[in-house]
């Protein structure tokens, strides 16, 4: 009996031995710096650091992540009143804008993307957003900014109230007006002397309000979709050079730079987990995600219907702030759509962060067919991956180009290869 | 109890050999418990504070870059600088009544709790100073939670 109570306490001794002294060698664990103060959004660096421990040389890194994501944000935000985009914004139709060289960088990606993806990235529905209620006024913790005359009085009393359920949609006369100012393609950018300037369309339209006063709109640009993932590139630039191979660098969850991964002290491919689009319908992961994709030393973005949106009441139907530039509403909520079919989610790997929000936002406008046919096309070699819901049928099906061996789904839905 | 019964208790040993067993087994997994919480307990070095009231995060200190007021903290903090040491007052609210100072020492790596009016106790003022990362000072009356920037989790990217 001596001899087996002997052999329990050294198992149980050895064992915590051994959680004491569990050690990797190589590559160190990871640490993470996080800022939830630019894009009113959290960045992440998760990194290893050179020798086991933070230093000053992480701390110069980050500090120079901060700056860059602060240059961008004072370059393109619509809530900086100086910022390049609110110049443009508040200038006249058919005015010069001086801007800075950043915003050039940004609008010349824009304009790329704009004429590859057939104008379904599209950064000029600015006015839309702000019409259907996502611009930075209605986002921010209280609606605030200038009252307008084409706002929607009970809808504004609802989201005041933090509701998702809404009562009142925009005029079908505003989405036309609006439209009309949406045409990027009428943008010029001119680079002179190392000075940059943005000619916007002289195009514009005039909303009467109730008491008679009449109001002239122009077109309004929205970069803050893709300034997350210009900001994302240039950290993760600043990252590389410093000779940090492992960890990650996201902005706001949907732009992402992943490097390495680290097990047992050996650099690996990361498990990328792709957020679920629909909470409590699809399976997920442990950390919430409906898909694993392995991956490493890309970028990727993300875009969905599934964040920063409402439910109109009377139809129950979903309207998101991705809007559709040929229709002027809300993809997937078009007024023929009843059902909302249409692209829930994209995901893009392997282009640069940039390219990937305004890639990944344009398939969703795209729709199923065209989407199928730009990657095929246009996006060889890189990862994509997105799910579509057909209303009819009440099914979701994902569609990838990838092959099985390289993602896990935890999702139940069907799969269709690109 | 008959006294038959108290007499066949009286006459057995104090311990059987089963009871010594099972006492033997608890004691290791005390000892272990504790030397893993004491021992293993994670030494890095913190690279900075993060105050989080009920969950929210509302500021962050980072040693060789300075402190950060998210837009959720935003009216609730001051900084002040003595002798290389930096004193932040957190706010209760915007009234600016209820407080709390850490003081957050850039050259040791190490914060703790200063000053507070949380409660007649001062609980907070006493607990053990923040210098690696399973760490943590809480007030609880004034819900706040203080904890390192590189508090260990798993790190994971997850997209969307």
């Amino acid at each position: 009996m001596q001899k087996i109570f002997t052999r329990i306490v050294a198992a149980i001794s050895l064992a915590g031995i051994f959680t004491l002294t569990a050690c990797k060698d190589g590559v160190s664990d990871l640490l993470a710096y996080d800022t939830f103060y630019y894009f009113n959004t959290q960045t992440r660096w998760a990194f290893a650091p050179k020798n086991g421990q933070s230093d000053a040389t992480d701390v110069a890194i980050w500090n120079e992540i901060k700056a860059g994501l602060k240059d961008v944000e004072n370059s393109v935000s619509t809530d900086v009143e100086t910022s390049s985009v609110s110049k443009f914004n508040a200038a006249a139709a058919g005015e010069t804008v001086e801007i800075d060289s950043t915003a050039f960088a940004l609008l010349k990606i824009a304009q790329e993307v704009f004429n590859k993806t057939d104008g379904a990235y599209n950064p000029a529905v600015g006015l839309l957003v702000d019409l259907w209620g996502f611009s930075p006024r209605f986002t921010d913790v209280e609606p605030n900014g200038e009252k307008q005359p084409y706002d929607r009085d009970k809808f504004m009393a609802e989201i005041s109230d933090f509701s998702r359920i809404v009562s009142e949609l925009p005029n079908a006369e505003y989405i036309e007006k609006f439209k009309s100012l949406s045409d990027f393609s009428e943008v010029k950018l001119i680079e002179e002397s190392g000075r940059y300037y943005a000619v916007k369309p002289d195009t514009t339209v005039v909303i009467t309000d109730g008491e008679g006063k009449e109001y002239t709109y122009s077109m309004q640009l929205n970069l803050g979709g893709i300034g997350k993932g210009y900001a994302v590139d240039g950290g993760a630039e600043t990252i590389r050079k410093a000779g940090f191979d492992a960890g990650f660098l996201s902005v706001g969850g949907s732009s992402m730079c992943v490097f390495s991964n680290v097990e047992n002290g050996q650099l690996t491919a990361w498990d990328v987990g792709v957020n679920n689009p629909r909470y409590g319908l699809f399976k997920t992961g442990a950390s919430g995600e409906y898909l694993s994709v392995k991956e490493q030393n890309v970028c990727l973005s993300t875009s969905g219907d599934y964040e920063n949106c409402y439910y109109y009441a009377e139809s129950g139907q979903r309207y998101c702030h991705i809007i559709n530039p040929e229709t002027g509403y809300p993809i997937n909520a078009e007024p023929e759509n009843k059902k909302g079919s249409g692209i829930i989610c994209a995901s893009v790997f392997g282009l640069s962060a940039v390219e990937g929000d305004a890639t990944s936002t344009a398939l969703l406008v795209m729709g199923r067919d065209k989407a199928i046919d730009y990657v095929q096309n246009n996006l060889v070699g890189k990862d994509v991956v997105f799910v579509y819901y057909d209303g009819n049928a009440n099914a979701y099906t994902m569609y990838t180009n990838m092959a099985a061996e390289n993602y896990k789904l935890y999702a139940e839905i069907a799969v269709e290869k690109i | 109890m008959s006294i038959t019964r108290v007499e066949q208790v009286k006459k057995r040993k104090p311990f059987a050999l089963w009871d010594l067993l099972v006492y033997g087994v608890i004691a290791a997994v005390i000892v272990i418990l504790f030397a893993v919480f004491v021992f293993a307990a994670d030494k890095t070095t913190i690279t900075g504070v993060r105050i989080e009231r009920e969950g929210t995060l509302l500021y962050t200190y980072t040693f060789g870059s300075g402190g950060e007021v998210v837009p959720a903290g935003e009216g609730l903090f001051e900084e002040q600088e003595k002798d290389g040491v930096v004193y932040v007052t957190v706010y209760q609210d915007t009234r600016h009544e209820r407080y709390n100072i850490l003081e957050i020492n850039p050259n040791a790596r190490t914060v703790k709790m200063h000053e507070t009016n949380c409660s007649r106790h001062k609980d907070c003022m006493y607990m053990e100073e923040i210098s690696t990362v399973s760490q943590v000072i809480v007030c609880v009356p004034h819900g706040l939670k203080i904890l390192a920037l590189n508090a260990k989790e798993n790190y994971k990217p997850i997209i969307g």
